[in-house]
């Protein structure tokens, strides 16, 4: 339930974000913006601090992505880390990057257990940290590919014709 | 070196190559050409004494102004990059239909490279050789010049990739001069000759909390990954990264510090951000932004009868300083945006920032709301080095075309 309102408010919000973006470039001489900024305050603009991503994974429940900072694990504490919640799993990286990242890390410890300053350790996590960035990346990049063109395209361009909307 | 030749031909406008000792490609599709002979020896293949032959098309309505862009993994390169290409106008994309691994972006205006590409251990060799990425002995330098300087000077090259995925080096990808090349990695200003050849330099330090929170984020729904493995990767490289990525920050135009707030008392969340804005003085092309009146020192906590702000408020400093050495002029900001009203009026009050309208900083910013940072001094900041950098290249330009072709031999 949690997790369905935080995907709702996530959702509304873009949509209200993107609405008043594309009031700004209809509107796009400088006294008018400034009239229609101006009307536009009190509107929220703080980011949601979680985002789940619901759709379209091919995991399974193996691990919930903490989309924010420290404070968000550790409120959690009570739930043991590796323990599977039962909210909705959400999009780790591709499964190829994110084996090779796991795979990474057994290395790197293995590597540290002698000299844990050893050339051989320091590149072993400087690996790991190669593929998690990679990783990363791999996830962005699905998550871009999973939306709809239409709004990636207009986010982009929001000043195109087939992106612009219009009041009666 | 001197101009010897000057052609003026339509023939040319296919594209052919030479080869060079550097092994760099050329390809001619502008209308001027200049040959001229230049000394330089080629230091990788130094064997070959004697002079080496450059070909440069040298157009006058051609002219690639390159930025450089200096950082660790995981600390906002790419969003950086997404920000900044959308200053510029129209969105970056990997080239098409080339290596889908690719790590360069491309927009009408600016292609990105990174500068991993030039790697010259791959994955298997820093393993054996038991060195990390950031060391200099692991990335080719010369080829990083060579392949910058000719993208300056007008010719295409033909980069290698360095794929992350696989850990290999791919066969090489055709990058072509763009009116604005960013080269994005550890190491752009690590090289003297490298740095030499760019017109802004930028460089993004993050304190280590704020590094350490960023990664939790990124990387704690991996398979594998935990607060210590994380914690270990970070350690295992700093040796390295205080010796060869940290000093470059001392060459950078402008450097975003991200520190952790001083509005809550001992805050170890990392969630509020305090974020500098060091701007050098005395940059070709580059006036910093300042806060109300240029050069003086003010603290400025916008939130009051006019605005109202959320805990923990809104707190802004503006002022001279010395970094490095440098003259530089500070601006800073602790806190977070959470209305639009916060970001209009703050905009409203910051002087000389480039923009083209009133409400193009609180608009880029909205229109990037879901980038990470888009409610504190990291997005406004990095919005503004946009503006900033958009107006260098277009006083650059200017400039180009007042002081002819000739002035450049």
């Amino acid at each position: 339930m949690c997790t369905q309102t935080l995907l709702n408010q996530s959702y509304n919000l873009s949509i209200l974000i993107h609405s008043l973006l594309r009031i700004i470039d209809s509107n796009i001489t400088p006294k008018k913006t400034k009239q229609t900024m101006a009307t536009m305050t009190g509107v929220s603009l703080s980011c949601p601090r979680v985002l789940f991503n619901a759709s379209g994974s091919r995991q399974s429940a193996h691990a919930i992505r903490f989309a924010l900072p420290l404070s968000q694990p550790m409120r959690a504490g009570a739930i043991q880390m590796g323990q599977v919640m039962r909210i909705r799993p959400v999009r780790a990286a591709p499964d190829k990057i994110s084996e090779k990242v796991e795979e990474s890390i057994k290395n790197a410890q293995e590597a540290c257990a002698g000299d844990p300053t050893s050339g051989e350790c320091v590149a072993a996590w400087d690996e790991v940290e190669e593929l998690s960035a990679a990783a990363s990346h791999a996830r962005d990049k699905q998550k871009e590919k999973d939306s709809d063109p239409l709004e990636n395209y207009c986010k982009d361009n929001p000043e195109t014709i087939e992106c612009k909307t219009f009041d009666d | 070196m001197a101009a010897c030749t000057v052609y003026s031909t339509q023939s040319l406008s296919t594209n052919c190559s030479i080869s060079t000792p550097s092994k760099t490609q050329l390809s001619f599709h502008q209308k001027q050409v200049v040959f001229y002979t230049t000394s330089r020896r080629n230091s990788k293949r130094g064997s070959n004494s004697g002079r080496s032959y450059v070909i440069t098309c040298a157009a006058g309505d051609q002219q690639t102004v390159v930025i450089g862009l200096a950082a660790d993994s995981g600390c906002g390169k790419s969003t950086f990059m997404r920000r900044l290409t959308s200053v510029f106008g129209g969105a970056a994309e990997p080239p098409k239909g080339g290596n889908p691994d690719s790590n360069t972006l491309i927009s009408d205006t600016t292609t990105v490279i990174c500068l991993d590409d030039y790697h010259s251990l791959d994955r298997t060799g820093r393993k054996e050789k038991g060195v990390t990425a950031l060391d200099p002995r692991a990335n080719d330098f010369d080829l990083m010049y060579e392949q910058v300087k000719a993208l300056k000077d007008g010719i295409s090259v033909e980069k290698p990739i360095y794929n992350h995925v696989t850990g290999l080096l791919d066969p090489p990808e055709l990058i072509k001069p763009p009116k604005i090349l960013v080269i994005e990695g550890l190491h752009p200003m690590f090289d003297s000759r490298v740095r030499d050849l760019l017109d802004f330099s930028i460089y993004l330090d993050i304190s280590n909390e704020v590094k350490f929170a960023w990664k939790i984020q990124r990387d704690m729904a991996e398979r594998g990954h935990s607060l210590e493995s994380i914690k270990a990767s970070i350690e295992a490289r700093k040796p390295d990264f205080e010796a060869f990525i940290d000093p470059q920050k001392q060459y950078a135009d402008a450097v975003i510090e991200v520190l952790p707030t001083q509005l809550i008392p001992d805050d170890n969340e990392g969630k509020i951000l305090r974020v500098r804005l060091i701007q050098k003085e005395g940059v070709k092309y580059f006036s910093p932004v300042y806060l109300f009146d240029d050069g003086s020192t003010i603290s400025w906590i916008p939130c009051g009868r006019k605005l109202t702000c959320s805990y923990p408020g809104i707190k802004f400093f503006y002022g001279p300083e010395t970094y490095y050495g440098n003259e530089v002029s500070v601006v800073e900001m602790d806190g977070q945006f959470d209305r639009l009203d916060e970001l209009i009026y703050v905009e409203s009050h910051l002087s000389n920032l480039s923009t083209k309208f009133y409400g193009e900083v609180t608009q880029q910013m909205l229109k990037h709301a879901d980038f990470p940072g888009s409610n504190n001094g990291t997005g406004l900041f990095q919005t503004i080095v946009g503006l900033k950098i958009r107006d260098l290249y277009e006083q650059i330009i200017v400039s180009k075309v007042e002081t002819p072709v000739a002035g450049k031999a």
